[in-house]
């Protein structure tokens, strides 16, 4: 079976903004007036790659951006192998090595998880670096998962072809997301090593909330553009439903 | 400089600096690790970039600070130890005088000059005018060696009669009892001298008495030979008079002179100077070429040598004035041992350090509030 064409019906469900309008249903669209949406389940030939980002700005939150990350790229690849496809993560390791570890059955779980502990949040470690990686050519499906600060979307979109499918998932702190008020704050990239240090008041809190937000709805736009999906996460939330979401 | 009485106290200088480091930290602005520091500097200027530090010095803080740090020297018991070093505080007397030239050179210059030929040890230098006398200095300052301008007091020497402390002047007052005296003199006039050269001679029964040792040290400090032989002497110095004519005691200007004393001849066919007289009864006489001294043995000094000797000495620069090239009378250093190191005694610390502690806590407080 050819890359990318083993995919298996599942269901529907109610169309979404953004999403991929080759998945949308239009003979039930027709009949019913609302749009849905075919819902795919992995089949057996899926080739799933997970590219996670260690750079130490994911060491950021409670619990770690990292964290968070590596427990959804656990579950999709976990999803994935359960549904005869295979899948493979691949991050840069402690040492600054590109790594990689596929999962192919749920045999290999242990393996996978042992790989996902060893990952460490450190340095500056480009997703783009992964992205460019020749095995993602050849994936069925490839989810990037990071704080996606240092790429741009076209970086994760160049890979969008016909039997490719992309996300991308932005893994955010809840302080990154929401910051809170207070008297004056330096902050500190842990990837650079910079500071900034200012006074939040409301003022400055709104200023970044739009700039966070013109931020995130360009990557919104352009991946809907490209009927791909994309995800903004609280490094803090449970990652099961989203988890669900995506191999969906 | 400073000694601890309790230098196991000192340990609580940890304290202000641990208190130091927390308030400093307390001061600083949270650091927050962020992926999101690009979106952060998009902040425009306008928005929020006051700067986060204060500038506003933490006074309060300083000053808490300062307090702990006095209090726990305070409590260490720092003090001043004694000087182990004993140190002659030299009291410079700036009359007018002191500053008259003579010999191409000042009384001051001269006396100092003499101070360093010495070494009587450490000094320290202070200026004495009436019943002031300056900060003590360690070396004397160029400004002191020119005459000064303003009034001048006869220094209350008597004040500073005290161990340890050395009285330098050309005419002193009063008699040290503790205190050291350098003598400048100063009184020669150079016009009566000549070029011509000429011996003493000391009768040997004056050796080691009084007057007969003043005349060798005169001879040495003035440069003039002298002679074991009468008859090569231009000048003697001759013990003389018949029966002792009992004791007498005679006192001139700071000393006096208690002892038996002979008779002296009068002298009718040769005019004599009587430079000593003691109830009526002269005991030493001069006349051109020759001295003579009635006393039986060495009379018993009292009060100031240096004074009496600068007399004597006075009294010989006179005799020989016209015979030798005399230069400026040399000065004479009486030093009465060596200073007491309790000259500067051991100072507590602890009652200012306290007052400080308090003072600087009550300022923090007011500040604080």
């Amino acid at each position: 079976m050819a890359p990318g064409q083993g995919v298996e019906l599942e269901g529907h469900r109610p169309y979404r903004e953004g999403e991929d309008l080759r998945d949308l249903d239009w003979e039930l669209l027709a009949r019913l007036g609302r749009a849905w949406v075919r819902v795919r389940r992995a089949e057996r030939g899926e080739r799933l790659v997970l590219a996670l980002d260690t750079s130490a700005s994911m060491s950021v939150g409670a619990p770690s951006k990292l964290e968070h990350a590596c427990e959804l790229t656990a579950a999709l690849a976990l999803a994935t192998a359960v549904g005869g496809g295979r899948a493979e993560v691949v991050a840069h390791g402690p040492a600054g090595r590109i790594e990689r570890c596929p999962l192919r059955t749920r045999r290999d779980l242990p393996h996978l998880l042992h790989f996902l502990r060893q990952r460490v949040a450190r340095g500056e470690r480009s997703l783009r670096e992964l992205l460019a990686l020749p095995e993602l050519a050849r994936a069925t499906r490839v989810v990037a998962l990071g704080d996606l600060m240092d790429v741009e979307p076209s970086d994760v979109l160049v890979l969008a072809r016909r039997g490719c499918r992309v996300a991308a998932v932005a893994v955010m702190a809840r302080r990154e997301l929401a910051p809170r008020t207070s008297e004056g704050i330096e902050w500190f990239d842990p990837e650079r090593g910079d500071t900034f240090a200012l006074a939040i008041d409301p003022g400055a809190l709104a200023a970044y909330g739009h700039a966070l937000d013109g931020r995130l709805a360009a990557w919104r736009a352009a991946f809907s553009r490209r009927g791909q999906r994309f995800h903004v996460t609280p490094s803090d939330a449970e990652f099961e439903a989203l988890a669900l979401e995506l191999v969906r | 400089v400073i000694a601890f009485d309790r230098p196991w106290a000192l340990v609580l200088l940890v304290v202000p600096l641990v208190v130091t480091i927390l308030a400093l930290q307390a001061r600083r602005a949270p650091r927050a690790s962020t992926g999101t520091l690009d979106v952060w500097r998009q902040v425009p200027a306008d928005a929020a970039r006051a700067p986060v530090r204060r500038a506003r010095p933490p006074w309060a803080l300083l000053l808490l600070v300062g307090s702990l740090c006095a209090g726990c020297l305070a409590l260490a018991g720092a003090r001043a130890p004694a000087r182990a070093e004993p140190r002659w505080t030299v009291l410079l007397d700036r009359s007018p005088s002191m500053y008259a030239l003579s010999g191409g050179q000042t009384a001051l210059e001269r006396a100092l000059e003499a101070l360093r030929q010495r070494h009587p040890g450490p000094c320290e230098f202070r200026l004495v005018s009436g019943s002031f006398v300056s900060a003590p200095v360690e070396g004397v300052p160029a400004a002191w060696l020119v005459r000064p301008l303003g009034d001048w007091d006869e220094p209350e020497w008597q004040r500073w009669d005290e161990p340890g402390v050395l009285w330098v002047t050309d005419m002193a007052r009063a008699n040290p009892t503790r205190a050291g005296l350098l003598a400048v003199g100063g009184d020669v006039d150079a016009t009566l001298v000549t070029a011509e050269r000429a011996g003493l001679y000391v009768d040997p029964r004056l050796k080691g008495s009084l007057f007969g040792e003043l005349a060798l040290a005169w001879c040495a400090a003035r440069g003039v030979p002298w002679t074991a032989s009468r008859d090569e002497a231009l000048h003697s110095i001759l013990a003389a008079g018949d029966q002792p004519a009992g004791r007498v005691r005679c006192e001139e200007r700071g000393w006096s002179l208690e002892g038996v004393a002979r008779t002296l001849a009068p002298r009718i066919d040769e005019p004599s100077e009587d430079w000593l007289v003691c109830g009526g009864q002269s005991v030493v006489r001069a006349r051109p070429g020759l001295v003579e001294v009635a006393w039986e043995g060495s009379p018993l000094l009292v009060g100031d040598d240096v004074e009496f000797a600068l007399a004597f000495s006075r009294r010989l620069d006179r005799a020989f004035a016209g015979r030798v090239d005399l230069p400026p009378s040399a000065p004479s250093l009486y030093l009465p041992g060596t200073p007491s190191p309790s000259h500067t005694p051991e100072r507590s610390y602890v009652p200012w350090l306290a007052t400080l502690a308090a003072g600087l806590a009550f300022l923090a407080l007011a500040v604080r509030s």
